[in-house]
């Protein structure tokens, strides 16, 4: 046995040594921090559609910044997913709720929440080659895929753009089933890019996507044209912003709203929206228009009449979530931060001190505040060294 | 079984007296630089905060407003933590490749005597596949040890006020290479584990082709190198050839990737037997 020596203490060191490792890195490691909602008006089951990620950052707690998903009024860290889960995660809500409930239809899909518009019934999605292999050499050719949630069931179709493009890029997908309007921005027939609004039918497929209206042409400016934040696809309208940038000095530039419109998908016709200041935002839920107006405790909502394009006041919200009054916008889209869905304004941005993610949920109508409150953690002696940065958001527009 | 498992340890037990003096130096290497590392890292520190000071008069609030605070993960991040343990993976890398070629370039070949022992020559060579797997695993756990030696060191230097309070774990943590090196996260240190065994039994193997076939070997064996690289980078490659980035989901292709490890491995495994057995003669 005494030949074996150096072998058995050898592997008796690594077991041991392994094994204290083992034992200290459970003993030391800290549990993640509880979070909670704390309401300060209202009640917290309005916070049902909000979906959103954050990072945790404790002063203390060195370099790791656990992500923590709020999903339907629970908080559950990515952690505690399993490995192969976690590597199959995507940081967009939308996306990665779709790929836990349907994977299968999901596979060979661009991951871009802009390109899918959900129903009860159904997931529809529009991409092109390019999309999901980037070395592809752009072409008109587009995939439209439909995911029937019930039956499972899923049509393919390949439709070519009326006109051939060396440039696509799918900017929203609204869906009225069987009905499907998607905005574009190809260079076809032009040395700029533009914006076109095509429509295909679900139930009655063609080849070829059929060009409803040159958005650009419509508006009449080759000014960069933005797309509303809309979480719920089956919106009637669309919500466009044009902008245009301003050189203030050799390093730095400003965006200057140039215009605010609307796509009607039903009739496809732009509405351009005269009369709008700055702080204006342009809201769209179910088949109406609002405007809202920012004032110094928040914002006066008005109902537009699209026919006259008379507003309507509604009534003044105040918002105790100071930043969420200014405008968010970013890859191509704005309204990140307050939008209306089912006659309810949501707006999320930071407390006065910018240490705690603020929510706020407001009737339209009534103007009354539905939910205020804040994500905070469980333990109040951590809250001054923990933060919560929220680094995705979304409205889920089947949570009511 | 009982008897070719015994004498698996016994041929074990002989590699690894003879690994023994490179392993212990190895160790003592790591442990020493380290030791260095710990004292050195958080001194320097500290002699630039306290020169900082007295030549201009400043606070201790102002010291860290320049210098910030310092952390057990400063220390792990300096040359004097990472330099071993690239000399730990560079000396066994080397070791795998010398515990061959020391059979055949001794005064004697040794090989031939190896060779003619009553047991199968597969377990030859497993015990060198094991006594390398052994040797990887005590540098990690010196590796380990030197990390709650050197806590208290650090620590125990640097003042509370310039300290960060970051754990040990947290600072372990935070650095890439002790993901790679500990089992941190026990699926991924597995996934690192099964890749480094696939890897030293194309080695071997290789090893063995150029044994065989002589010059011949040597590009025979730079083909099987070449050819196993490619069977595991495969995964890589899907995407372009199937010209979809989104047709496999990230664990499928991890899934894909260790069944093709596995693959090579077992090719590998029976390549290696075939030579031992067949080719190499005495």
């Amino acid at each position: 046995m005494s030949k074996y020596i150096k072998l058995s203490s050898i592997i008796l060191f690594i077991a041991v040594i392994m094994t204290g490792f083992g034992i200290y890195k459970i003993q030391a490691k800290t549990p993640q921090p509880d979070m909670k909602i704390v309401t300060a008006e209202g009640m917290p089951k309005y916070i049902g559609p909000i979906e959103l990620y954050g990072f945790v950052a404790d002063s203390n707690g060195g370099f790791n910044y656990p992500t923590v998903e709020l999903d339907n009024g629970n908080f559950t860290y990515l952690e505690e997913r399993s490995f192969l889960k976690r590597l199959d995660f995507n940081y967009n809500p939308m996306i990665d709720e779709l790929i836990i409930n349907y994977r299968s239809f999901m596979r060979g899909k661009s991951p871009q929440p802009k390109q899918f518009a959900e129903t009860a019934q159904h997931v529809v999605y529009v991409g092109s080659e390019s999309d999901v292999h980037w070395s592809t050499s752009l072409s008109n050719q587009m995939t439209i895929s439909v995911l029937d949630k019930e039956t499972k069931e899923e049509k393919t179709f390949s439709v070519k753009l009326e006109d051939s493009s060396s440039y696509n890029d799918i900017r929203a997908v609204y869906t009225d089933y069987p009905s499907l309007t998607l905005l574009v921005s190809t260079d076809a027939n032009s040395d700029s890019i533009q914006t076109h609004a095509y429509t295909f039918d679900l139930e009655n497929p063609k080849d070829t996507l059929t060009e409803a209206t040159n958005l650009t042409k419509e508006i009449g400016t080759n000014d960069y044209l933005y797309v509303g934040e809309t979480y719920d696809k089956t919106e009637r309208y669309v919500t466009l912003q044009t902008a245009k940038e301003n050189i203030d000095s050799m390093y730095g530039y400003s965006e200057e709203i140039t215009g605010y419109y609307a796509y009607d998908t039903m009739t496809q016709e732009v509405i351009k929206l005269d009369g709008f200041d700055e702080g204006t935002r342009l809201f769209t839920d179910n088949d109406t228009l609002y405007v809202g107006q920012k004032t110094n405790s928040g914002i006066e909502l008005y109902e537009l009449n699209q026919d006259d394009q008379k507003k309507t006041l509604l009534g003044e919200i105040t918002l105790s979530i100071p930043d969420a009054q200014e405008e968010m916008s970013y890859y191509g889209t704005f309204n990140q931060n307050m939008s209306i869905l089912n006659g309810k304004l949501y707006a999320y941005g930071y407390t006065e001190d910018g240490s705690k993610p603020a929510l706020q949920i407001s009737d339209i109508n009534t103007q009354d505040a539905l939910f205020k409150g804040t994500i905070e953690l469980k333990d109040a002696k951590k809250n001054d060294s923990t933060s919560v940065d929220i680094i995705e958001y979304r409205l889920n527009p089947l949570i009511d | 079984m009982k008897k070719s498992l015994n004498a698996l340890l016994k041929l074990t037990s002989f590699e690894l007296d003879r690994l023994s003096k490179f392993l212990f130096t190895l160790m003592g290497l790591t442990l020493v630089i380290n030791l260095a590392g710990y004292i050195y890292t958080p001194m320097r520190h500290m002699n630039k905060i306290n020169q900082f000071m007295t030549e201009n008069s400043a606070t201790a609030e102002e010291a860290l407003q320049t210098f910030g605070r310092f952390s057990f993960y400063n220390a792990l991040n300096s040359f004097w933590i990472v330099g071993p343990i690239v000399i730990g993976i560079t000396g066994m890398l080397f070791y795998s490749v010398f515990i061959w070629y020391r059979e055949w370039f001794g005064k004697n070949t040794f090989a031939y005597r190896l060779l003619m022992l009553p047991v199968s020559r597969m377990t030859l060579f497993f015990s060198k596949f094991i006594v390398i797997f052994i040797g990887i695993f005590t540098l990690i756990s010196i590796q380990m040890v030197s990390l709650f030696v050197g806590y208290p060191i650090v620590s125990a230097i640097i003042s509370d006020t310039y300290a960060s309070g970051l754990s040990l774990m947290e600072a372990i943590h935070a650095h890439p290479l002790f993901l790679f090196l500990f089992p941190l996260q026990p699926s991924y240190f597995m996934v690192i584990i099964t890749a480094g065994a696939v890897m030293l039994l194309v080695l071997f193997t290789i090893i063995l082709i150029e044994r065989s076939f002589s010059v011949r070997g040597i590009f025979i064996g730079i083909g099987y190198a070449a050819l196993s690289l490619a069977i595991v980078l495969f995964p890589l490659f899907l995407p372009n050839l199937l010209k979809n980035n989104y047709l496999f989901y990230s664990s499928e292709l991890l899934i894909i990737e260790l069944i093709l490890m596995t693959v090579v491995g077992i090719c590998s495994l029976f390549v290696s037997r075939y030579l031992i057995n067949n080719k190499i003669t005495v």
